[in-house]
This record gives structure tokens, sequence and C-alpha cells, in this order.
């Protein structure tokens, strides 16, 4: 037990709890300020991470009774929500004046959220899973609807609270019925019991409940309903949050109860996978078409991009995860880039209808070159880092498709939901470039951090694109840690198995193969 | 079933009553408290020391409380004109009986009743606080800072609006 594991965690936490005693000393006019505090804080622990924590021989580190772990999968993650919050702290800064009242209080539930998030890339068991991915989702409910005076921003965190609560309790009742028939909450022990529940039906039930409440977090096809309207809504700071961190973190926890928890029973639900990730694609990509909001197109735009992620989640193999890992790089930058810039020319706005965007060319070229480069990367346009993203994600698909044919048809579908997105995408390039007559011809003014935090974006958009080789690395090292860990599970559990099924039979009979209740 | 049980029983039994028929909605509310207390009573008698705090601390502690805030906050003072039984009481008394019946027909046929009791695994409060303060100390913390984030959220979003943000409001 190694309180140093969660240095992370903590070091978050305690900025979080200090700006919020800052604030009671601070006079009103320095608060703005205080944002440019916890982006420095929160840069500081992300120089912290890269340069001092390193990972033990074996590669991964557990804590808390292997509650927690520290792998090189969550390692990564950690580093990628920091980076996205970084980012998202920049751009709330330039958005304080829209905030009446609280704005200390917006900085630190922020944290708290990132927090969320950096235990749930952590979280072994169903126990911490759940916390943690409430903190994120509480944190949520309140940064959605923090522009009360906007009709829009109380309606979308209203929407999001309803929607959260129901996937919530889906959750729990999901884990309910996995502890309730194998009794087991840790994802090693269970993945050790779980080929002997395969034909239980209540605990296959479980799971599933389970996947819904992770389905809402990255808004999969049938509980994506919430994306629009929220996106729309929230202030433009939180919707990049929650289009980036919120979608990764439940990505993470995808990843971890499907490969290590469960490895034996998503083994046969390729099917379910690959026809959710294919009508994700085609929901996402086809609502998108009408949209005149910004925002709620990159809301429907996202929910088409976690379907492009769901198709590495349904190839099954460690090719699929990396691919995975390496598209939520190069959206994490897409996105951030897109958001920073619709935050930037739309602060003063009342709607974020594709019309602002006109004569932006004029206006800022930087930040029209920026918006640009965002829309041909999500397309997936190559240079860009989209691009190589989804050749990755394709890739792993179509090497999967010897053993089931299921994912030429996936790949053709994401083909083309690719070709329909190419329509909306450059849509919105068109309204930049187009030479129309400008609502509001007056320069852009930018300031230096977003300057930097936009270059950074562009860069590393250009890089994922350009210079694969160092990330692709990185990513297919944290994915094989999911791989040597369900690796072992498999040699410690295939062992002692054989003689102590036999035991459990002769002692209670066939019936009660499957645990009940430790 | 000792003496306790049937006092207790008793007491739960006409404090439901009370909250039924009382006129007064106050009233009302103090006597469903004091029929969520009966029932951490009947649990605690019964050995489940788990259940039955949980029993006191969420229905009666926060339940009953948000009950009353919601009379308080809801209600103009106007006493109630109408009788106490509604015209269709006799609809009502048929689905109460419906689902007592269901229920106990079900309980009574259910093999559970049959069996000799089984040690049930005891989970003395004891034992949960110790858990909870070793293997789930993480979660635990990770709730405090859930709870924490909540409060903020809810002064913030139950806050009247400031007049002018220029004057530096007293924290005091």
């Amino acid at each position: 037990m190694n309180i140093a594991l969660l240095s992370h965690e903590w070091l978050v936490l305690l900025l979080g709890l200090g700006l919020l005693l800052a604030d009671l000393w601070l006079p009103p006019a320095a608060r703005r300020k205080l944002g440019y505090v916890a982006a420095l804080g929160v840069a500081a622990i992300l120089l912290y991470s890269i340069l001092f924590v390193r990972l033990p021989a074996g590669g991964v580190e557990y804590a808390f009774g292997r509650m927690y772990i520290l792998d090189s999968l969550a390692l990564f993650f950690k580093r990628f929500f920091l980076l996205a919050a970084l980012a998202v702290l920049l751009m709330s800064v330039e958005f304080a004046a829209e905030i009446q009242s609280g704005l200390t209080e917006y900085y630190a539930l922020t944290l708290f959220a990132l927090a969320g998030m950096l235990f749930a890339c952590s979280a072994n068991d169903f126990t911490l899973l759940f916390v943690s991915l409430e903190l994120i989702t509480i944190s949520f409910y309140i940064l959605t609807s923090f522009q009360r005076a906007r009709t829009l921003s109380l309606e979308a965190g209203v929407k999001y609270l309803i929607i959260g609560a129901l996937s919530t309790s889906f959750t729990v009742f999901g884990i309910a019925l996995v502890y309730g028939t194998s009794g087991k909450l840790n994802f090693q022990d269970l993945a050790a019991v779980a080929p002997q529940l395969i034909g239980n039906k209540l605990f296959l039930f479980g799971l599933l409940w389970v996947m819904v409440g992770l389905g809402f977090k990255i808004a999969a096809f049938p509980f994506q309903i919430w994306a629009p309207d929220v996106y729309q809504g929230a202030p433009s700071p939180t919707t990049a949050f929650l289009a980036i961190g919120s979608k990764a973190a439940g990505f993470a926890l995808v990843l971890r109860v499907l490969f290590t928890a469960v490895p034996a029973i998503t083994a046969q639900w390729s099917h379910l996978l690959i026809v959710i990730s294919a009508v994700t694609i085609l929901y996402g990509n086809l609502c998108a078409l009408p949209q005149r909001n910004v925002k709620r197109l990159l809301g429907y735009s996202s929910i088409a991009h976690a379907g492009y992620m769901l198709l590495g989640v349904a190839a099954l193999s460690a090719a699929g995860q990396s691919a995975i890992l390496y598209y939520l790089s190069g959206y994490l930058f897409t996105v951030l880039a897109a958001f920073t810039v619709i935050c930037l020319v739309m602060r003063h706005a009342e709607g974020e209808d594709i019309s602002r965007l006109a004569g932006l060319n004029q206006r800022s070229p930087l930040l029209a070159a920026a918006m640009a480069l965002a829309m041909v990367s999500l397309a997936g346009v190559p240079p860009m880092a989209g691009f190589f993203g989804k050749f990755l994600l394709f890739k792993a698909a179509l090497a999967q498709g010897a053993t089931q044919h299921g994912y030429y048809w996936l790949v053709g579908i994401a083909i083309l939901g690719v070709v329909i997105s190419l329509y909306y995408y450059f849509g919105v390039i068109r309204a930049i470039y187009w030479p129309g007559n400008a609502p509001d011809p007056s320069p852009i003014p930018v300031s230096r951090p977003i300057l930097l935090s936009i270059y950074a974006c562009v860069a590393g958009m250009f890089f994922l694109g350009l210079y694969p080789n160092p990330v692709v690395t990185l990513t297919s090292k944290a994915a094989s840690a999911l791989q040597a860990e369900t690796a072992a599970i498999h040699a410690t559990a295939t062992l002692p198995k054989a003689p102590r099924a036999a035991w459990t039979r002769s002692l209670l009979g066939p019936a009660s193969a499957a645990p009940s209740r430790p | 079933m000792s003496v306790a049980f049937f006092i207790i029983a008793l007491l739960t039994l006409l404090s439901a009553v009370a909250a039924m028929t009382l006129r007064n909605l106050i009233h009302c509310a103090l006597a469903l408290a004091f029929t969520f207390a009966g029932l951490a009573a009947a649990y605690l008698q019964l050995g489940a020391q788990f259940v039955g705090f949980v029993q006191l601390l969420v229905y009666v502690g926060a339940v009953a409380i948000l009950i009353v805030f919601a009379v308080l906050l809801t209600r103009g003072r106007e006493p109630a004109t109408q009788g106490i039984f509604s015209p269709k009481w006799p609809v009502g008394a048929a689905v109460a009986l419906g689902v007592f019946g269901t229920l106990a027909g079900l309980l009574l046929s259910s093999r559970v009743l049959h069996h000799e009791a089984a040690a049930i695994a005891q989970a003395p409060v004891r034992q949960i606080g110790e858990q909870l303060m070793t293997h789930y100390i993480v979660p635990l913390e990770v709730l405090g800072v859930l709870l924490t984030a909540a409060l903020i959220g809810a002064v913030i979003l139950a806050m009247h609006e400031r007049e002018s943000d220029s004057p530096p409001p007293s924290k005091t």
C-alpha cells in the first residue's frame, strides 16, 4: 500500500480545495486569474507525472486491496486527462465574463471532475468504478447548468441529471446482479470466475446493465439521447471537457471491464458490439446533417466518433484497443481546438449558429485556420490526426474480418459515415471562408495563454497525423498492459481451478457450481 | 416473538394510521417520522443493526426532514375542507387489499417459510465500519469529494444572483 501511487489524484484534489480557500481572501476582481493558477497547477502535476512517475519493473502496481491499479494504461489516461483539463481551464478563463457568480467554484468543480476521471482510469473494482463515475457525473450536472441566467443551460442540466440518474440506477442494479451471482467485485477475481458464469442469465444481464451506464458516458447509440441538448446548452468549456474527458473516462472503464474483468464473455459479444458501433456511427452522422448550431453539430459528431471508437472495442484485439487510445489522443487536440475557437468567437453571441462563423477569416486568420484544421481532422482527411486514427481502427477491424464477415460490413458502414460527415464538416469550413457579410467585423482579441493552447492543439493534430510512430508505441504499450493482465489472470485462474472445481462439485453438487455469496 | 416486538409493531401501526388520518400536515409528517423510527426499532430488535441504523439515518434523518420542508415550502396556510375519505375510497381499499393478499399469498406459499432459518451472515456495524476504513477507504474518500462537489453545486444553483459583483460580499 503506497500513498505515492495516488499522487495524481490527491494533488489535483488539493489544488481544487486550495482554490476554494484562496477565493475567501481574494478580491472579486482577482478571481478570474485563479483560473491561470489552476491551469498552472495542472501543468505542474502533468510535468511531475511525466518526469517522476515511473512504473515498477512488473509494469503494474496495486493499492488498497487491489482496488486501485496503476499500470501503463492508467498512466496514459491520467496524463491524457491532465492535458485536457489544462486546455479546458485556459478556455474557462476566457469564458469567465459569461459566468455571473461562483467563478472559483467553476474552476474547482472542473478539478473535482478531473479527479474523478483520474480515479476512474485506475479503478480495478466495481466499487471504485461506480464511485468515481458518480464523481464525474455529479460535477458535470453542476458544470452544465452553471449559466443560470440562460434557459438553455438549465434545460441541459435538467436533461443531463434525469438521464444520468436513470443510467446510474442501471449501473447500480447491474453491479448488484454481478455481485449477487459471482460474489466478486474485483476485476481480477471476477475474471477468474467469469468463465463458469457464461450461461448465467442474471450475471449477463448485470454486465449488460453496467454497460448501459458506461454507454451513457460515451454517448453510444441507445443511450445518446442527451448528448446534443447538453452539448448545446452547457457552457463551452464544460462542453469541451464533456466531449473529451467524460468520453475518454467512459472508454477507459469500458476497456477495463470488457477486457480485464470479463474477457471470456466479451469474446461472445462481438455481434452486439458490431451492431452498436454501426448504428452509433450512422445515427451520429445522419443526425448531424441538418444541424445549424455548431455546438449541437459537434454533439452529434461526438456520437459518431464514439461509434468509430467502439469499432476498436468490437475488434476484440490489442490492435483495436491501441487504436482507440490513438484515436482519443487525436480527438483530444481536435476537439479542444474546435471548442477553444467556438468559445472565443461566440463568447458574447446569443446563439451558436454556423452563420456566426462567417467572415472569421478576416476577423482572425489564426482562429479560422485552427477551426478549419479541426474540422478536417474530425472528418478524417489526411494528413491530420483524425485520418490516421480512423486508419488504425479500420485496420484493426479488418484484421478480424477473416473470422467473422460482420467486420467487413462494419468497416463499410464506417466509411459511409466518414463520407456523410464530410458534408457537414465542410459546411462549417465554407461558413468560415465564404466571403459573406460578417455579423460583427471587429477583430477578435486572443490572449497569450490561449494562443499557446491553440498552437499546441494544431501542432498535436499535425504531429499525430504525420509522425504517428512515437504515439503508436505509447498506445500499444498501454493496450498491452490490458493484455498482460488478462494473460496473468488466465495463468493464475486456470492452474488451481481444476482441483477446486472438482472439490466444490463433490461437496455441494453440480447445481452450485456458480458461487453465490462469499 | 417477544413482547417488545408486539409493542413496537403496535406503535408503528398506530402512528401509520395517525399519519393517514390526522388533518394537520405537520402532524402527519411527525407521525410518519414516528413510523419510520418504529421500523428502525423493529430492525434493531431483530438483530439487523446495519439496516436499523441506515433506516434511522436515511428515513428519520433525511426523508422526514425533506417532507417537512416540502410541506412548509409548498403549502398555503388554509385548513383542509374536504373529508378524510375521498369519494372513491372503495377502489383504494380494493387495491390495498389486493396488494396485501398477493404479498401474503406469495410469502405463505414460498419455500422460505419451510426452511430452517440458515445462519445469516452477521454483518455487525463494527465489521462494516472496519471494512469501510480499511478495504474501502478509497471509495469512501472519493464519496467525500463527491458530497463536497454536490454541496457546492447545490449552493451555486440555489444562490440568489447578486445585484452587482463589485462590492465584496461579506463572507462570515
